[in-house]
């Protein structure tokens, strides 16, 4: 027998294992040690390499191919110094006594897993009793209303047919007209009425439900109720909900079969947007009906296919409403609105930064991408093109670097080489043929020198293609084309005045976009409108101040998607459409997240279109950032999101929905199913990270997460910061990594044309600027921590302060904004979870009592982010992880200089990282100590079983500990006991925490298990303390111990109603005032006057104390005889000592008395005003602070301005 | 008090608090003159207050809804009327706040204090009943516990019960699967040894069967190892019949704990059953399928079956000498960029990527979108392109008989795109 | 619900709170008083199981309630504590002499207290803004009914104020300790017992002048000088 497997069995499995497409396996555990080594020498002698290790307990062999990263050389060594170890040993002596340190069934067995309930509390079914008078606003809104010719037809419907599909565009407003016209029609026959409303977003729920109340002249809460996460107001007098798939869903949760016993009607708003959730909804509506005879379905769409979900209920009727037509409307694309834009002659400011400046000073980056170039000039093959390829690709090297002394490009040096192939490749990658090197040659005349008729073929084929088709990506929101096409509406006389929508991918583009309008409003190069942006994530002050402008303001909305499901009583003249959108998909080979920007369908590009205002306006323009012919392939309609999106929240909700059906079963009946190895994957994922159990059934930890509005992974990550009590620093780094990172680092295609050639250097500013928050901690998790404690440390009464400083500054407070908000609506989840109170053990305070302990906030992070974890392998200078792809160090991570593969300070001692990444590029990285992962890492039952003695007989003392699969340790015997009990008594907390959560009274300070649970966190704490300054980490300063801020700051929402709004109501209410001609849109003839006012003060102090008298004193008598309204006086404020110019404001005159408002605050030195002047022959002024104040030249004072206004951070600072 | 965390809010609360109450207490000891007390008024703000309300005043609508508002002045009767009771709510106040938050910031204090009495008491007790500790640590990870360590036995019996020997049709799965695939869990939970028992008599019992199933159609090929193969299983079905008389022995447990003796003994009898029987299953279970395993390959495979498979294994034994290379080394060319231009570093990142680099350069068609790709071609109607205001010059400049003419006058709009696949976009 | 009585109720889920009110009509006068908290009855020790439609059945039984106040959890079960107020309000007098016993008849162990009904709050510390800043400020917050202005030293001012009744003062509170950045970061806060401060002893000091609102709304210079005054 034993021949038989040494010579025919084992060597067939290792040949099929390597034909196979699998880059290890594990052979199974029936196999006795002497059988294992037969399958060792026979693999070894493949060239394989095998390892013994233990799984779930069973020891087993696996074998590697060569290209495998699961394989893991040699077990790194876990050592527990012996301060640590005399902690553990106090800790679990104490906790013994406490009667805490028992095996109970959460170590061996199961707990019944008992679902939080969640229910709306609805009335009975009844009928509306009240009868409502018509109201105004009623009566105003049934005749008028679009759909008012069918109402007859509809209520019909309605009543032959349980489910209807409307298809209508977003002016008709269904999601009230319907619930509506249902109300009036059960009023009349008293008939029995409980309507659900789904929307898509929690603010549409929102801003409808108000809506339909004033509509019915009542407050929410009466006959119209809402129920949203954050807000819940509804009545037994409620007939109408509005409320959100997700949320609704949460009420189903629990509820057998008699789901939707107490409605009658559930209106299911924007299904063409295939929200994931309304998806799921969809499919238990589908249930219901079957169950409920008299359940009524009423599906709206803007598409025009409905039919798709009628076949999904397998009966129903369509209803449509005719499009308005778009007859009036002139759509232009890319090209015309390029063309249009050259031909125009835009008058833009000056550009001072026009001629390359000095500060550019030369790194180390420059040096070694130099030598790349170099190389490659002389030797010209393949091989020698390859780095440089290299560095563009993955080093952010712009493609068309000029070496720092020949001025010469890659693409020029292909031209000399004359290789078409490399020529060909650059110019696919964006390479720019006409940059001339130092000697005045570019790639084409090069190429015409060396005449090779390939190559010049190439080229001149490459300049007969116009540059548009080069510029069209969706990755790309092109500002520039967009801030251009405002000039054209606002400065061209043949575009009429009228409100203007802008659509953008994400929030980050809104609040860039913001920033560039508004320096270009206030320098007066473009007239002001007033800004208003839209975005999911908002709260409803956003849309009041838009609902509620006055109509004659002409207004400039900014906004995401969100704006497609907002009816809004505004009428839009002009639509900007950057036709694109950001998805988050799912990669399922390294189960991670990817966001890609992605070109929306045609039926998407046609629903935006019909935003604009038929009615009321009569000539409508829509400029589409996109070319002809990319409009032309695109999709008909895009692809629902659940098929690409990462899948981890709706396993969950499905398996709560319906616990007795495997996830891929229910998903797979859902109208857009999304792909079985997506869900598989999901699953697998959710196992392992205790979300589910063995069994796919829910555990607490899921049950937990359910209310928490992040991902599982996230939510599991917060859980771990609870139970070490250090909440707040993971909270903010959750919040953070939700929202893009304000320190990415650009590529050379984000920075404006103004800033392209200093590409690198900002490149490497960032960088440092990255390393210094990082500040020897090698974490990139920690930047997010400092970046938001700097900011808040800025903040002046805990408010960001009102002037601009530069862009930088300005979108890093629009993202902590929105870091803020999260941060909130996270909180204000876990107290819904119960995993906050308001005293006790899990208050507030008590939960951020280690918040200030960076090591402690580690080991959460590791323990939250498992099984993201890789271990670093210094010797070859690359990272291994439990995915087989190849994973790389993103540049901008802090664990790695530019061109260099890896680079920690080998002071410290510890090879393991936990990490986020995204696709095979590791994006932020923290490294920890083993320690943190031999506690937290793996499957939380890991007992005695999961090690083995060392073969070696020198090594007695010691047995390696296997994690999970990949990870494993060598462990001192006395060490590995300590651990295991420290392990043991934290997953006690952990089940306790999640168990018991709810039962506030179970968390009062005087518990038992709260003081083991203090004196658990505060051990943990020592204990990592320790284990750090042993690794060689430094000490960790600066992180505060997590006040509360609660404020939702609207940083954006005030400082767009400070710098516009106010204003022109002034100017407009003092020309009228004059009889002013020049009132209204055209008020470019505006004038303007500078002064100078010298200060020995910092200008915070300086706006402190100079009152309206001051100002009157010092610049009253110069000013008040010139100042008019169509006259505006600036006053720049300077110091001598450095000769800077410290901020720019605007005196105004306000009953009777200056005051200064102001607009821009930085330093710039004069000497770079006077080299602007020079560089822009204008006279060379003269500052002298002799005088308190002086007029200045308007010229300069423009120049000055454009200074302050187009002021770049990482330049400047 | 400490002061490290500063930054609390309650910290701060209560920084104002001693504030107010320093600043109310000066207020009530300085027993002035009344006539100073006038000259106070005078340095009152009131006249400023005033003169606000005069600037204001249209911009508050003072409807009859608007809230009342009282001034009282520094020195105003009122105001002192008022002193005591803010001293005596401000105590009251800075009680029930420093309570709060001596349980806040005073809890590492409270826990020490507790730690501090619990080593003290644990002394006490460790003096009276020397060696009787309660956790225990041995050293030699060797678990003491006989319920966990039948435990343990019982999952890994389970787990051999369900585990699959390797056969190719595993190989077939792609590599990038991360994560196992989903496994049978029959372990019961909770730690009844004999309902454990019970469950795994069962498991075995189909165990059993299914392998002298196997057995026994393999019988007639090949009789010796029929019936070396055929004493495991008895060696088995033995164990399973001994194991059946534990499901009703005296095995009672709490909270892992074996109550009795008797229950001791017998747990140890069962340990000793279960590892052998462990054993006997493995080798059973080995040799069974081996045996089926080389019956199939020798008779049951069609020839053309057997001739694919050899054919399979010569391919794959070349391949396998691939493994056996050593990971490719620098090239002349790089060797050279290395050393001359000191760039190792850089050579050594992009070595990491050089098959993605290699594929780009050898077939860029696979990484561009089509529209990039014919940036290259001759564009195909050039009429309907925007205005160029090169277009011209580059039609003067195509014919080959303009070789070494002017470059073009001006260079179109620098385009700042790059279309680089690059793998670092997010 | 039982039908006999749920008619003359409506229920109101707002938030964190579960009200069941009166249906009946009510004076204006009637209303005011039992909005400012008259007659408010505090309900405590209540178990997480016991819903308000076991409170109203037993509180029914005395009088007409005008409104009880039922705190909720998220998962919609009593956080230990509720407040009644009837529509009569010298009915709490009565109730609070029997109520308890009656909710023991009911097998329900709740606690019967009088309402602290603390509606006023205390600030002090407020740096950057002058009275009448803090007084347009605090409007935006919540509606209230008064402010008093105490220069306790010079330029040094501290506020109490009064609010309608005890929900919209926590309101008030808890937008005040959330929104610290309007008031500045060292704003100091507290609830104030109502007979800490009653200024109302003496209503109007000699030193105080009174200025008329609607006299202020055209009046465009107020009398140089007033050493405290109201309006």
């Amino acid at each position: 027998m034993d021949q038989a497997l040494r010579n025919k069995f084992f060597p067939q499995q290792i040949l099929y294992f390597i034909a196979g497409r699998r880059c290890c396996q594990q052979f199974a555990c029936t196999f006795r040690s002497s059988e294992h080594n037969i399958l060792v020498t026979y693999a070894c002698s493949l060239g394989l390499r095998s390892q013994y290790v233990v799984n779930n307990g069973q020891g087993c062999v696996k074998i590697f191919k060569r290209s495998c990263m699961h394989y893991l050389n040699e077990p790194k060594s876990l050592n527990m110094c012996r301060s640590t170890a005399r902690e553990i040993f106090t800790l679990l002596s104490l906790t013994s006594n406490l009667g805490i340190y028992e095996l109970s069934a959460d170590y061996l067995g199961h707990w019944k897993v008992k679902m939080p309930i969640h229910h709306m509390s609805l009335a009975a079914l009844n009928p509306p009793t009240t009868m409502r008078l018509r109201t105004q606003q009623y009566g105003k809104y049934l005749p008028s209303s679009a759909g008012y010719s069918c109402i007859r037809n509809l209520l019909e419907s309605v009543y032959s047919h349980r489910v209807i599909a409307v298809n209508g565009h977003l002016a008709m407003d269904k999601s009230i007209l319907f619930p509506l016209v249902i109300l009036d029609d059960a009023q009349l026959k008293k008939a029995n009425l409980f309507i659900v409303c789904i929307e898509s977003d929690n603010i549409v729920a929102e801003y409808n439900s108000e809506r339909f109340a004033q509509c019915l002249d009542e407050s929410v809460g009466n006959t119209v109720g809402i129920q949203v996460p954050k807000l819940c107001n509804i009545s037994s007098r409620t007939h109408i909900v509005y409320t959100t798939a997700k949320y609704f869903m949460r009420s189903l949760f629990g509820k057998e079969s008699k789901k939707l016993d107490q409605i009658s009607h559930v209106v299911v708003n924007d299904i063409h947007l295939h929200v994931p959730y309304t998806d799921i909804l969809l499919s238990e509506l589908k249930q219901a009906v079957n169950m409920n005879q008299n359940l009524r379905i009423i599906l709206l769409s803007q598409a025009d296919n409905s039919s798709r979900f009628l076949n999904f209920f397998a009966e129903g009727f369509e209803f449509c409403v005719d499009r308005p037509s778009q007859a009036g409307t002139r759509i232009s694309y890319l090209e015309e609105i390029q063309s249009c834009i050259s031909l125009a002659d835009i008058r833009k400011g000056p550009e001072i930064y026009k001629k390359k400046t000095h500060f550019l000073n030369k790194s180390l980056r420059n040096e070694q991408t130099d030598k790349c170039l170099q190389a490659y000039e002389e030797l010209g093959n393949d091989s020698a093109i390859r780095p440089l390829i290299y560095a563009i690709n993955y080093e952010l090297v712009p493609v068309n670097y000029q070496h720092s002394f020949t001025g010469k490009t890659a693409i020029i040096i292909a031209s000399q080489w004359a290789n078409a192939k490399h020529i060909r490749l650059l110019l696919f990658m964006g390479a720019n043929p006409y940059i001339l090197d130092n000697n005045h040659e570019n790639a084409i005349t090069t190429a015409f020198t060396h005449g090779n008729h390939e190559c010049i073929d190439i080229l001149s084929n490459f300049g007969l293609h116009g540059y548009v088709v080069k510029n069209s990506r969706p990755d790309f929101v092109d500002y520039d084309a967009i801030i251009n096409i405002m000039y054209l509406i606002c400065t061209k006389p043949n575009y009429a005045p009228g409100n203007i929508l802008v659509l953008l991918p994400t929030y980050n583009h809104l609040v860039k976009l913001n920033y560039m309008l508004l320096s270009h409003f206030l320098t007066a190069h473009l007239h002001e409108l007033a800004i208003f942006l839209l975005h999911a994530n908002m709260d409803m002050e956003y849309l009041n101040d838009l609902v509620n402008t006055k109509t004659d303001t002409i207004k400039v909305v900014l906004a995401t998607d969100i704006v497609g499901s907002l009816p809004l009583p505004i009428s839009f003249q002009y639509l900007i459409d950057t036709a694109c959108q950001r998805k988050t998909l799912y990669d399922v080979s390294c189960n991670s997240t990817e966001e890609r920007y992605e070109w929306v369908a045609k039926d998407c590009l046609m629903q935006r279109l019909l935003m604009l205002d038929v009615q009321a306006v009569a000539e409508r323009q829509c400029f589409r950032l996109i070319t002809r012919n990319t409009y032309d392939n695109l999709d008909v309609t895009g692809s629902p999101e659940m098929q690409t999106m990462p899948l981890d929240k709706i396993c969950l909700i499905a398996k709560l929905l319906s616990p007795n059906t495997v996830i891929s079963e229910y998903l797979s009946y859902t109208i857009a199913p999304p792909p079985l190895v997506n869900i598989h994957q999901t699953v697998q994922f959710l196992k392992k990270i205790d979300v589910l159990d063995d069994m796919e059934d829910v555990t607490w930890l899921g049950c937990r997460l359910i209310d928490v509005p992040v991902p599982c992974q996230f939510g599991r990550t917060l859980i771990y910061g609870i139970l070490m009590q250090c909440l707040d620093p993971i909270l903010t780094i959750v919040s953070a990594m939700s929202i893009d990172d304000p320190l990415s680092i650009p590529f050379s295609e984000d920075i404006d044309s103004l800033w392209d050639q200093y590409t690198i250097y900002i490149q490497n500013r960032i960088k440092g600027e990255r390393s210094r928050l990082a500040s020897n901690q090698v974490s990139d998790h920690l930047i997010f921590i400092r970046l938001f404690e700097e900011w808040k440390g800025r903040l002046k009464n805990n408010k960001p302060p009102l002037y601009l400083t530069d862009e930088h500054e300005f979108v890093v407070n629009g993202l902590m904004e929105q870091i803020n908000f999260t941060r909130i609506s996270i909180i204000n989840a876990l107290r819904a979870a119960n995993l906050i109170h308001s005293q006790g053990q899990l208050s507030w305070n008590s939960i951020n009592l280690m918040s200030n302990k960076w090591p402690l906030v580690k080991a959460a992070l590791t323990g939250g982010l498992y099984p993201n974890i890789c271990a670093i392998d210094y010797k070859n200078k690359c990272v291994n992880s439990a995915h087989s792809l190849n994973l790389h160090l993103h540049p901008s991570t802090v664990l790695r200089d530019f061109f260099q593969p890896l680079n920690i300070s080998q002071c410290i001692c510890t090879q393991w990282m936990v990490c986020t990444k995204e696709k095979s590029n590791i994006k932020y990285a923290t490294i920890v100590a083993p320690l943190a992962l031999a506690m937290f890492a793996g499957c939380n039952k890991l007992g005695l079983e999961q090690i083995t003695e060392i073969q070696m007989p020198s090594n007695e003392t010691h047995i390696h500990f296997f994690i999970d699969e990949w990870i494993w340790m060598e462990v001192l015997k006395s060490d590995f006991e300590l651990l295991l009990k420290l392990r043991q008594l934290f997953f006690k907390g952990y089940h306790y925490l999640l168990r018991q959560c709810s039962e506030s009274d179970k968390w009062r300070s005087d518990c038992n298990m709260m003081a083991f649970y203090s004196l658990l966190s505060k051990t943990l704490s020592i204990i990592f303390d320790n284990e750090d300054a042993t690794a060689g980490f430094k000490k960790c300063s600066g992180i505060s111990n997590g006040a509360n801020l609660k404020e939702h700051y609207q940083y954006l929402r005030t400082i767009n109603s400070h710098f516009i709004w106010h204003q022109e109501v002034d100017d407009k209410i003092a020309l009228i005032q004059k009889g002013d001609p020049c009132v209204g849109y055209n008020s470019h003839s505006i004038e303007r006057q500078f002064f100078l006012l010298h200060t020995e003060d910092k200008p915070d102090k300086f706006y402190q104390i100079s009152d309206a008298a001051y100002i009157e004193n010092v610049i009253g008598k110069f000013a008040r005889p010139i100042v008019s309204p169509s006259r505006h006086i600036y006053v720049i404020l300077y110091t001598k000592n450095p000769d800077t110019m410290l901020s720019i404001s605007r005196a105004k005159i306000q009953k009777g008395e200056f005051i200064l408002k102001e607009y821009f605050r930085n330093t710039i030195p004069v000497y770079e005003i006077l080299e602007a002047c020079v560089n822009l022959n204008v006279t060379v002024p003269n500052f002298d602070g002799r005088l308190i104040s002086s007029l200045i030249d308007k010229r300069v004072g423009n120049l000055i301005m454009d200074l302050f206004a187009f002021r770049h951070h990482w330049i400047h600072n | 008090m400490s002061f490290d965390m500063a930054n609390a809010e309650d910290q701060q609360l209560n920084n104002n608090m001693k504030l107010i109450k320093s600043n109310l207490c000066y207020l009530l000891d300085y027993e002035e003159p009344r006539a100073a007390r006038h000259a106070a008024c005078d340095e009152s703000s009131a006249a400023n207050v005033l003169q606000e309300l005069n600037l204001i005043v249209n911009d508050l609508t003072l409807d009859a809804n608007a809230p009342q508002f009282e001034f009282h002045r520094y020195g105003c009767p009122q105001t002192e009327a008022m002193q005591k009771r803010l001293v005596n709510l401000s105590n009251s106040g800075a009680k029930k706040k420093s309570n709060s938050n001596a349980s806040i910031s005073a809890e590492n204090n409270l826990v020490s204090r507790h730690i501090r009495d619990q080593q003290q008491k644990e002394n006490i007790q460790n003096r009276e009943e020397c060696g009787s500790f309660a956790i225990e640590l041995n050293g030699d990870c060797i678990e003491r516990n006989p319920v966990l360590r039948l435990m343990t036995i019982f999952k890994s019996l389970h787990e051999h019960l369900n585990t699959e020997l390797p056969s190719n049709q595993l190989n077939s799965m792609p590599s990038d699967y991360i994560f196992d695939l989903p496994k049978k869990c029959s372990l019961p939970s909770g730690c009844n040894v004999r309902h454990h028992a019970q469950v795994l008599c069962t498991k075995l019992e189909r165990f059993h069967a299914r392998q002298r199933r196997i057995l026994e159609t393999n019988r007639h090929f090949d009789y010796t190892r029929y019936t070396e193969c055929d004493e495991l299983l008895n060696k088995v079905f033995n164990d399973l019949q001994v194991l059946k008389a534990f499901t009703k022995l005296e095995l009672r447990q709490r909270a892992s704990q074996l109550l009795t003796k008797v229950a001791l003994d017998n747990a140890a009898q069962l340990e000793k059953l279960l590892l052998e029987l462990l054993d006997h299953l493995k080798a059973a279970h080995i040799h069974v399928f081996i045996f089926n395993w080389e019956m199939d390959l020798e008779y049951r495979y069609s020839s053309a079956m057997k001739a694919t498979l050899h054919e399979t294994n010569k391919r794959v034994l070349q391949l396998a000498t691939v493994e056996l290379q050593a990971p490719r080394a620098l090239d002349s060319v790089e060797q050279r960029m290395v050393e001359h231009y000191q760039l190792g570093n850089v050579i050594s990142c992009a070595k990491q990527h050089e098959d993605f680099l290699t594929a780009l350069l050898e077939s860029p068609e696979n990484y561009f979108p089509p529209e990039i790709i014919g940036l290259c071609d001759p564009p195909k109607i050039v009429r309907n392109l925007p205005p160029n205001p090169n277009l011209n010059v580059h039609a003067r400049l195509q014919p080959l008989d303009f070789v070494g003419e002017l470059p073009p006058l001006s260079p179109p709009r620098v385009n700042r795109r790059s279309h680089v696949p690059r793998i670092n976009r997010a | 619900m039982e039908p006999h009585w749920t008619n003359n109720y409506c229920k109101h889920h707002v938030n964190g709170t579960l009200y069941v009110i009166t249906c009946l009509p009510m004076t204006a006068v009637q209303l005011m008083a039992l909005e400012s908290g008259a007659g408010e009855i505090f309900l405590t020790r209540i178990k997480k199981q016991t819903t308000p439609e076991d409170i109203m059945r037993v509180a029914i039984q005395l009088d007409d309630v005008y409104m009880l106040r039922f705190k909720i959890d998220f998962s919609f079960r009593s956080r230990g504590y509720a407040y009644l107020q009837y529509v009569n309000v010298d009915t709490m007098e009565r109730a609070l002499a029997v109520l308890q016993s009656l909710f023991r008849q009911a097998k329900l162990k709740i606690q019967v207290r009088q309402s602290n009904n603390l509606k006023s709050l205390f600030l002090k510390d407020v740096n950057h803004l002058n009275p009448l800043q803090v007084y347009e400020e605090l409007r935006l917050i919540w509606r209230y009914d008064k402010l008093y202005v105490l220069e306790y030293k010079p330029l040094q001012y501290a506020y109490i104020i009064e609010y309608r009744n005890n929900y919209e003062a926590t309101i008030a509170f808890n937008v005040l300790k959330s929104q610290m950045g309007i008031f500045g970061n060292n704003l100091f806060v507290i609830w104030v017992n109502k007979d800490e401060h009653s200024p109302v002893s003496h209503p109007v000091p000699n030193c105080c002048a009174v200025l008329l609102r609607y006299q202020l709304n055209w009046m465009n210079i107020i009398q140089p000088y007033y050493p405290c005054f109201m309006f």
